[in-house]
């Protein structure tokens, strides 16, 4: 800090941070950030939105570096970056949406497990600065260069804690079964990002079951809600199990395809009690993917449309709990793609 | 805000357009002309919310709002 500026609240005042303070982004940091990508400074990643500022390597560096990443995780935010701009994934809408959703980052690969992005206990916050850092360095990029600014262009009703960042690796050393990305086709030693725009998450602690018919129903029950926009259009879901209860189902003999399969197939909810509540409407349920009928209060509605639209991991430390991450309203499909460090 | 950037893209080249936004939505629209370089162009405000009106009611708000996007498309 020299006599005249105080460059953190400099940062702030100028609405450029997220509200916390920034590492400032000196030419010499800038450098030093520059030597974690082969790429040029000056490559265009695109624009990103609503505002269209475009995206360089050098200014995803530099919201990279004030984020707090040290300069090996830059090749991640900018695989991140590219991705989140493909069209399916649709953060323009994401933007500007009364919703709340943020880009969760699922990092697999051997170079995720070097940069210390962590899996295990507490993966999803605070406390790990791969993914602090990474995760916040896309939520500055969406507020710096996008606009993406609540109130102004951002119409989101509450905004929530995972929009502060929202990245996670998978844990693979209590991990029964392949990576998401592996059972996605890439190799087990290619470095693969998948994006989905997902709420905060909910638990479904359960410290009773000792099988997966009792186990998976408690989480088929927490990837339902009358207010979930997964009931009510076509909608992407992550389910992060813990190594526990994955491995109540692996031990039983279950695949990860079994129990993506099991869930898809049991959570939801039958027409009639939709009704009562919540965001049910016969016009949205007409726009299903799939084939229900509104005017039948026996008819089930799934909370998954479309297999794709579940991401199942397993991530976090021991212990009886599974995440659920519902998804949003507005037609964003999760991207999945492998980078080169 | 697809829909404002679309406008923009067609008063570019010289189509006339407009964008319907409900008032929520108000100030992301102020936000979005501005960015693009059109602060104040003109836009239609519908009443916030409309995500609730069964389809006969959405009929009838609709049609209380055909002549103003009509007069800017012709504009």
């Amino acid at each position: 800090m020299n006599e005249q500026v105080d460059e953190f609240e400099f940062f702030l005042e100028k609405d450029w941070s997220d509200g916390l303070p920034v590492v400032t982004p000196t030419e010499e940091r800038i450098a030093r950030m520059l030597t974690g990508t082969k790429r040029p400074p000056d490559e265009v990643i695109g624009p990103i939105p609503p505002a269209m500022e475009i995206a360089t390597v050098e200014s995803v560096a530099v919201h990279a570096l004030m984020a707090g990443c040290k300069p090996g995780y830059l090749p991640v935010v900018i695989a991140a970056t590219e991705m989140m701009l493909r069209d399916e994934f649709n953060v323009n809408g994401v933007q500007g949406t009364m919703h709340g959703v943020a880009p969760m980052m699922i990092v697999n690969g051997p170079y995720a497990e070097e940069i210390g992005i962590h899996g295990g206990n507490g993966c999803m916050g605070p406390g790990f600065r791969a993914n602090a850092a990474i995760g916040r360095a896309i939520r500055l990029i969406l507020m710096n260069l996008g606009a993406g600014i609540p109130g102004v262009s951002s119409m989101t009703i509450f905004g929530m804690p995972s929009r502060y960042t929202y990245c996670l690796a998978e844990n693979m050393e209590d991990h029964p079964w392949d990576s998401l990305a592996v059972s996605k086709g890439y190799r087990p030693d290619e470095n693969v990002i998948t994006m989905a725009m997902v709420e905060s998450p909910r638990f479904c602690f359960d410290d009773v079951s000792d099988e997966p018919d009792r186990l998976l129903n408690g989480v088929a029950d927490t990837m339902v809600a009358m207010g979930s926009w997964n009931m009510h259009t076509r909608s992407d879901m992550v389910v992060a199990m813990g190594p526990q209860h994955a491995a109540i189902c692996a031990n039983a003999g279950m695949s990860r395809a079994d129990v993506h399969s099991r869930l898809c197939e049991i959570a939801g909810r039958k027409v009639g009690d939709l009704k009562n509540g919540g965001n049910w409407r016969r016009e949205r349920a007409l726009a299903f993917p799939i084939d229900v009928d509104p005017d039948d209060d026996d008819s089930f509605i799934p909370a998954i449309k479309d297999p794709q639209d579940l991401q199942l991991i397993v991530a976090g430390g021991w212990g009886p709990c599974t995440a659920v991450c519902h998804g949003w309203s507005g037609g964003s499909r999760a991207v999945h793609g492998s980078y080169q460090v | 805000m697809c829909s404002v950037h679309d406008t923009v893209e067609f008063e570019k080249r010289g189509i006339p357009s407009t964008t319907i936004v409900t008032a929520a939505f108000r100030k992301a629209a102020d936000f979005q002309f501005r960015g693009k370089g059109m602060e104040g162009h003109p836009y239609v405000v519908l009443p916030h919310p409309v995500s609730n009106l069964q389809p006969a009611d959405m009929r009838e708000l609709t049609m209380q709002f055909v002549d103003e996007v009509a007069g800017y498309l012709k504009s």
